[in-house]
């Protein structure tokens, strides 16, 4: 199990948008997937799950995912938190 | 003249919200509320549990099917990138994390379904609305919609009705993103909602549309009543409830201007003094308006924009290339007469000459001649349209007289609909002599030359559109109506609706039959269906030769600045190559993104509604 902590850099935070393509992102990995924010865990694989965690600009996340492409599927989903979801920051 | 409900003397109120999509709208309030469902709880017995669970599935695979429908409309009206917000909505009530939570709460806490998807929802839902952030508040919006689809089904409620018969301001306390596009395929001018931001998909929707909208009014909606007279001000962000008419005028100018002038709007789009708009190679194509309603104000809407094109009152020069006369019908219990059609047909003549208009007969199902309980198994392959006009001489004679009368201008055409054979239209053109010989012995004046088309709507008329030729002046492709039938699919049919394709190769095949037809015969070939406005369906149908193209007044400004985008002659090529080689709606789609995005057009094309002003601007840079 392997653990990142990320950062919601564009303008407008994890609205709907980001939510969609993070949770098709993640459900290309085998792994799990799980999202961390003060204490609130949620699946990374649950759009509502995602939406829920009403991340906006600032906010800092821990990403945490479980199996055997685990470090795949981090290197992917921190590069694209990295981005500002390639949007407005 | 038909006139929307009108109240009288009521005291004038304003409200201050805020203005989510810019823009001005007048007209009367349509208060919509849809009633909140909440489960109730109770304990299942142990046997019912299988049911339950069956029940539950069989609601989320209804709403998908739903969401799926309104995802279609909404990429047709407003785009890709705002109709996205449908393709989450589907990815929630696909999320598997939540349905087996449900399913759970039913198996094991022997909950209701019902009850089972309020409790999980709601519980997500108040996580959101307790946010700081404003944009993730909306985000609740969109949790509800899913939920109360949901409840629907299993609480056996009603369908929505998500339709409004006299164009209308829409009044609510809150709208969902899937109410503002299914209200928008009727004729919505404008919504005013308590509640929202900004940021709420629906107001993001109202801009893609390009309609005004009012959000965050608190309470305004309990004080107004359908019919009130509204004026909604996108521009302040005030909506004023029963104005007095000196405020109304005011804003009726101010209107015309937020709509656009020659200079700003048709100057850069339009060649001066037509409706010809030239793509980037020269190409001519006419651009026409179809007018929905028979209300006033659909007429002045359009009238505006006609006058805002060349920025004179005398000189219009956008026509109307199809007026379904039949919608005057739905503010008269039954069949105007002749004297009260006439009035309204040269008053629409008036108003845009020297433009023309396109008058298309009676296009009415059986039940609405034989009021009472006249049905059909099949209305759509039953009596209606033309061949009920052929079957009621009275009526059809009335309707060609009245319209006769209103020709004098020389502007008026007659438009047939439902024509399936030649002999049928031979039938219907000479009941137009009978009525053009009564005028005569009574001395009454027509333009002997009227223009007469027919809608070209049934594959069989389509595949022999030849056989019309030597009999018609124009050909109007129905683009609806011709998908249903060449596809067997019942669009208004939840379970099919996915099979309705306008860029189905079949239906492509068919409007290119008669856009050749219409080219050896030397008849012009216009489309006036739903196609004409779909931004990914411009450039194949400019490659097939369309001369004409008819959409509704809101899609003028977007369908112009997209034509003069476009080369012809690479349009030819695409739907040459389309044609050749397609079996599928998705090989057709596939090639014209391809096609797009080779010339940097892709943002443009899935951007649909341009906001006001946009497509000047993107002119000039």
């Amino acid at each position: 199990m392997i653990r990142q902590t990320v950062t919601i850099w564009n303008r407008a935070g994890l609205h709907t948008r980001p939510a969609a393509a993070i949770v098709k992102l993640a459900s290309k990995f085998e792994s799990e997937f799980y999202i961390i924010k003060e204490g609130f865990r949620i699946n990374g694989k649950s759009i509502i799950g995602v939406m829920t965690l009403a991340a906006a600009q600032g906010t800092t996340l821990e990403l945490e995912f479980d199996g055997p492409d685990e470090a795949k599927a981090m290197q992917v989903m921190v590069d694209y938190f990295g981005k500002g979801f390639e949007e407005e920051m | 003249m038909v006139r929307p409900p009108h109240k009288e003397a009521k005291e004038t109120l304003r409200f201050s919200g805020i203005a989510a999509s810019r823009g001005i709208a007048i007209g009367p309030a349509y208060r919509y509320e849809r009633t909140l469902l909440n489960a109730e709880d109770h304990q299942l017995a142990l046997n019912d549990v299988g049911r339950e669970i069956e029940r539950f599935d069989t609601a989320v695979q209804k709403a998908r099917q739903e969401i799926e429908k309104v995802r279609r409309v909404a990429e047709q009206k407003v785009g890709t990138p705002a109709s996205s917000i449908f393709e989450a909505q589907m990815m929630m009530v696909s999320d598997e994390f939540i349905l087996s939570s449900i399913r759970q709460r039913i198996k094991e806490e022997l909950k209701p379904a019902a009850y089972a998807v309020d409790f999980e929802l709601s519980s997500h839902q108040h996580v959101l609305e307790a946010s700081e952030n404003a944009t993730m508040r909306d985000r609740a919006n969109d949790i509800e919609d899913i939920k109360q689809r949901l409840l629907r089904y299993l609480l056996d409620r009603k369908k929505w009705l998500s339709k409004i018969d006299v164009p209308s301001i829409l009044v609510a306390t809150n709208l969902t993103p899937a109410d503002a596009i299914l209200f928008a395929r009727s004729s919505m001018l404008g919504f005013a909602i308590d509640g929202g931001g900004v940021t709420s998909h629906v107001a993001i929707l109202a801009r893609s549309l390009g309609i005004p909208a009012l959000v965050a009014l608190h309470s305004a909606s309990e004080h107004i009543e359908t019919g009130d007279t509204l004026i909604l001000d996108g521009e302040r962000g005030e909506l004023i409830v029963c104005p007095d008419s000196e405020t109304l005028r005011g804003y009726e100018q101010e209107q015309s201007l937020v709509l656009g002038t020659g200079a700003d709007f048709g100057g850069p789009l339009l060649e001066a003094g037509t409706s010809v708009v030239r793509t980037a190679d020269g190409h001519p194509i006419s651009i026409l308006m179809n007018l929905e309603f028979g209300s006033e104000i659909a007429i002045i809407e359009a009238e505006r924009l006609s006058q805002a094109v060349t920025g004179t009152n005398e000189e219009k020069r956008l026509g109307l290339g199809l007026v379904r006369t039949e919608h005057f019908l739905l503010l008269h219990d039954e069949f105007p007469t002749e004297e009260e059609q006439n009035a309204l047909y040269k008053d629409l003549a008036d108003r845009f000459f020297p433009a023309p208009v396109t008058l298309r007969t009676f296009d009415v199902g059986g039940d609405k001649v034989l009021s009472g309980s006249y049905r059909e198994d099949n209305p759509f392959l039953g009596w209606r349209g033309l061949r009920i006009s052929l079957d009621e001489p009275d009526l059809f004679l009335a309707q060609l007289r009245a319209i006769l009368r209103a020709s004098v201008r020389g502007n008026v055409k007659i438009m047939f609909p439902m024509v399936t054979t030649a002999d049928e239209l031979t039938r219907a053109l000479e009941f137009v002599d009978e009525a053009k010989a009564t005028l005569h012995s009574n001395g009454e004046p027509y333009d002997e030359r009227i223009p007469i088309g027919i809608m070209v709507e049934v594959p069989s008329a389509a595949i022999l559109a030849d056989s019309f030729v030597p009999m018609v002046d124009y050909f109007s492709i129905g683009s609806n109506d011709l998908t249903q039938y060449a596809l067997a699919v019942d669009r208004g049919n939840d379970l099919i609706a996915s099979l309705y394709q306008e860029l189905h190769p079949a239906v492509l095949k068919l409007i290119c039959m008669t856009a050749e037809a219409g080219k050896r015969g030397g008849k012009p070939v216009s489309i006036c269906g739903e196609l004409g406005s779909y931004p990914l369906a411009t450039p194949i149908v400019v490659g097939m030769g369309i001369e004409e193209i008819s959409v509704s007044p809101s899609a003028v400004r977007s369908l112009a600045t997209r034509l003069q985008l476009l080369h012809y002659s690479e349009c030819k090529a695409l739907a040459d190559r389309v044609l050749a080689n397609s079996f599928s709606p998705e090989d057709v789609k596939r090639q014209i993104l391809q096609f797009l995005s080779e010339r940097q057009l892709i943002d443009i094309f899935s951007e649909t509604a341009l906001r006001p002003g946009f497509g000047a601007r993107l002119i000039k840079r």
